[in-house]
């Protein structure tokens, strides 16, 4: 503005030049800044602006953890206490029809390529079960030849670019730091484009609050030293879970040690559970 | 400077406070404190509840209970599996378990698609509608037969013998012991050779066709089946003729032996 003098008029130019400037400076400031779509590839620098510096829950620096998730399917036994441990810890409605993890099934039968895919949501399963709260994987297989059959635990893979977190209109779903997407309850207005743009399915819609559901890689419990819930009850050691950033942790020893792979890579979402044992047709 | 100048800028001010104020009004604080979400949001889902605790939480509550289950093969199957979920700060209250085959055939029962690792049983087979805990104690149930053998055990639970129906007597009313004398495990080791491609040592060898595993049983349990086996009041067509080829001392031999084995993973 030190252009600016009593003896010398502002043009048009220069005042319509300041105006523009002070706009944008004013929609820069109203946006805090950065882009949504910078915001998710690259989060801010932690405790950039964090009160107590690493991060928003106390007693816990979470510029210091990496989460990561291995799924071992040859030793899974199909038991399907993952899926009730989780909606015991995280609420979710006792139904065959909503589950943040939950496992398929799949058989190839009598020399077919083509596998036989069931869930528990599966109406010859669910009868098997005999009741809403439990769930139960029948032995339908038992009067045909079966060449392989295998179960697949499924969760949400807290992609490193997740699509749902780029579509969310709200800022509602978002990565954080230490590599959970998380969902944001009080600002979800409940659009559903989230479980739209997810290529794993493993987003639900939760009809009682009106909002989308998913895994947390049970947050509250990573966040105090425990395991997630489904971790906990695996009496297999299917599940794996731990820290990427700790070269000793469970998960990177199981990354090191076996052949892992993530299903769709071809989305480029860049999923962060890590399987064995599982084949071409899983997806 | 010019009046409309001045104008302009005054009115530039009013704007940029009223944008400010109403950012600040507008917008949560936490937005945008780590990126484009709700920095509080983060803090609420790590405050929820732990609701499915940890088999280590039952420890100061039952520490004798948990001890058993800690040493036994089903450490890997955690008390809420079955005894449904406690909050972390609360007293557990287990729930009452009424129907403990379908508990033990969630993890048992052959099911298409489970490894052979897993144990599994064909219910009608293996126990028909016989309790689970009738012969099984759920929190190490390896040790089974309780003092009787198998046969004996069924025969009592048919005539609805309370000590055998199983129900939280669990393991307070010890059963009446057919005692055995005692045998010498190092005899017992040289002579098991033989039983191992079945049993496996150390629980090799799991499979549907193979043996049950005896490694870390009771002997009680494993000379008392030895001899029902010999008796012919337990059929198998594979065990039958092994047992009665076995004397007295050689079956405690054995017993002593299985029941000493580690049972390692
Ligand atoms: C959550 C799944 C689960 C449930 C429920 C469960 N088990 Fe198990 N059980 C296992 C696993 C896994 C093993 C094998 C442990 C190992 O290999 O170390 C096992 C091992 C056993 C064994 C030893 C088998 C052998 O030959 O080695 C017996 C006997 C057994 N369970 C009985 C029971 C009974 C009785 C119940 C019901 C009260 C029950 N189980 C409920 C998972 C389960
Ligand atoms: C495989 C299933 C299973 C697991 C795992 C299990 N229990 Fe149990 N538990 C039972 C059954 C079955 C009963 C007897 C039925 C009843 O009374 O409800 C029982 C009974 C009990 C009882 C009351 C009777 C007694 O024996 O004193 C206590 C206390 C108990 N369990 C504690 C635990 C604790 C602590 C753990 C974890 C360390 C645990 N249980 C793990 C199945 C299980
Ligand atoms: C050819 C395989 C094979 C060999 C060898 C073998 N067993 Fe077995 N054993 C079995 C099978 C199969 C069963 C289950 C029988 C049934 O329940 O129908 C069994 C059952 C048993 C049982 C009852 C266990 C239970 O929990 O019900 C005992 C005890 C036993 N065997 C001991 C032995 C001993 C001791 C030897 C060695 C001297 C031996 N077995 C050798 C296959 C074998």
């Amino acid at each position: 503005m030190d252009r600016i003098d009593e003896d010398k008029p502002l043009d048009r130019r220069a005042v319509i030049g300041f105006l523009a400037k002070a706009g944008v400076g004013a929609a820069a400031f109203l946006c805090g800044g950065a882009g949504v779509a910078n915001a998710v590839l690259e989060p801010a620098p932690a405790g950039s602006a964090a009160p107590g510096g690493s991060g928003p829950v106390p007693g816990y620096d979470w510029t210091k953890h990496r989460w990561g998730f291995g799924v071992d399917a040859t030793r899974c036994i199909g038991c399907l206490r993952c899926a009730v441990a989780c909606k015991q810890e995280n609420n979710v409605a006792f139904d065959p029809h909503h589950f943040r993890t939950w496992v398929e099934r799949y058989a190839y039968v009598d020399g077919s390529d083509k596998p036989l895919i069931d869930s528990q949501a599966d109406p010859a399963n669910i009868a098997a079960a005999g009741r809403p709260d439990n769930y139960r994987f029948d032995n339908r297989y038992a009067e045909v030849k079966v060449d392989k059959a295998f179960f697949v635990p499924k969760l949400c893979n807290h992609c490193t670019r997740p699509a749902c977190v780029q579509v969310c209109p709200t800022g509602a779903t978002y990565k954080s730091v230490d590599g959970a997407v998380l969902i944001d309850h009080d600002y979800c207005i409940g659009c559903r484009y989230c479980i739209q743009a997810c290529p794993y399915g493993a987003r639900f819609f939760n009809e009682e609050r009106q909002v989308t559901d998913k895994c947390t890689w049970c947050y509250h419990r990573i966040t105090k030293a425990m395991m997630p819930a489904c971790v906990e009850v695996c009496p297999a050691s299917a599940r794996i879970f731990g820290d990427l950033n700790n070269p000793h942790s469970a998960i990177s020893e199981f990354i090191h040690e076996n052949r892992v792979e993530v299903l769709r890579p071809e989305t480029g979402n860049g999923p962060n559970v890590f399987y064995v044992g599982i084949d071409k047709e899983v997806n | 400077m010019p009046k409309h100048i001045m104008r302009l800028i005054a009115l530039l001010v009013i704007v940029g406070a009223t944008l400010v104020a109403g950012r600040y009004a507008l917008v949560v604080h936490s937005y945008y404190a780590y990126g484009a979400y709700r920095g509080d949001s983060v803090t609420e889902i790590a405050a929820l509840p732990v609701q499915v605790a940890p088999s280590s939480y039952y420890k100061s509550f039952y520490p004798a209970v948990h001890e058993k289950w800690a040493t036994g093969i089903h450490n890997v199957v955690q008390c809420t599996v079955c005894h449904g979920p406690v909050t972390v700060g609360a007293t557990p209250q287990l729930v009452k378990l009424e129907n403990t085959a379908e508990i033990c055939t969630n993890c048992h029962a052959v099911t298409a698609g489970r490894p052979t690792s897993q144990p599994q049983i064909n219910v009608a087979k293996h126990s028909g509608k016989q309790e689970c805990l009738n012969c099984h104690d759920p929190h190490s149930p390896l040790l089974t037969g309780k003092g009787k053998s198998i046969a004996a055990l069924a025969a009592a639970a048919s005539e609805g013998d309370d000590d055998f129906s199983g129900g939280s007597s669990g393991g307070t009313t010890a059963p009446a012991k057919e005692k055995l004398p005692s045998g010498n495990a190092a005899l017992g080791q040289a002579r098991a050779a033989v039983c191992t491609t079945c049993h496996g040592v150390e629980k090799i060898v799991r499979s549907v066709s193979a043996g049950p595993n005896l490694a870390g049983q009771t002997d009680d349990h494993v000379a008392l089946e030895l001899h029902a086996f010999q008796a012919g009041t337990r059929s198998s067509p594979v065990m039958e003729p092994i047992a009665k080829g076995l004397s007295a001392n050689e079956i405690n031999d054995l017993a002593a032996y299985f029941a000493n084995a580690a049972n390692k993973k």
